[in-house]
């Protein structure tokens, strides 16, 4: 599983740290391919 | 007099809705892979699902988009006060081709706009920026091994037109203004 996300408004960097956080919990190990 | 509000119990985890870290702001969250019907689910609040164009490849761990053909619309309308975009997967193979590029948003072809990370060999990986003059601002990343996850921030971004679909490349069809494009390898 891969993840994308879209905020209409710049985050913080501890925002962005708290969403790759919780993300790679989730994440199961995988691959983004396009 | 009072007002009984009474609402069924049930999993909510069975709906496949995501409790998102941080939902101020939070207008698009996809978890991609599995099935497409997952993949285009938008866990953002009252977020909407995407919408399928052509025919990805569903894997378990990713989608296979092809620009302009297979993609996901997102129908999200970029902020011209600026946004933040989260990608957080891995890269693999060599993405000296489009086919096997890890991100890539943007507009394409001419006074082309945009980002995109790939791998450039086995080693690799490369985080490019470019901007509406086709001027290429390239950032190497070197010696980092290609299973690692990655996480690529957008961040500060005026998007001026619609961003239809993502990661695939596809559009924004006017100028943006990053303050801050970065990968990051952990």
């Amino acid at each position: 599983m891969a993840f994308a996300g879209i905020w209409n408004r710049r985050l913080s960097e501890a925002e962005i740290d708290a969403v790759y956080n919780n993300v790679k919990a989730y994440l199961a190990v995988g691959a983004i391919a396009i | 007099m009072g007002l009984d509000l009474l609402v069924p119990k049930g999993d909510f985890r069975d709906t496949g809705t995501y409790d998102v870290p941080v939902p101020s702001g939070c207008i698009g969250w996809y978890f991609l892979g599995g099935t497409l019907a997952a993949s285009i689910r938008n866990h953002a609040p009252l977020g909407k699902s995407a919408t399928v164009a052509g025919s990805p490849t569903v894997n378990d761990n990713y989608l296979g988009l092809v620009s302009q053909n297979s993609y996901i619309d997102t129908g999200i309308i970029g902020p011209a006060s600026g946004g933040t975009y989260i990608v957080v997967g891995r890269a693999f193979g060599d993405g000296t081709t489009q086919a096997q590029r890890f991100s890539h948003i943007g507009k394409s072809g001419g006074g082309a706009t945009g980002a995109f990370f790939q791998s450039i060999g086995p080693s690799s990986v490369e985080f490019v920026s470019y901007h509406n003059d086709g001027a290429g601002g390239g950032r190497n990343e070197n010696d980092e091994h290609l299973n690692q996850l990655h996480r690529v921030v957008l961040a500060g971004c005026g998007f001026r037109q619609q961003w239809t679909n993502f990661p695939q490349q596809d559009y924004w069809s006017e100028r943006h203004d990053c303050g801050e494009q970065r990968c990051i390898r952990s």
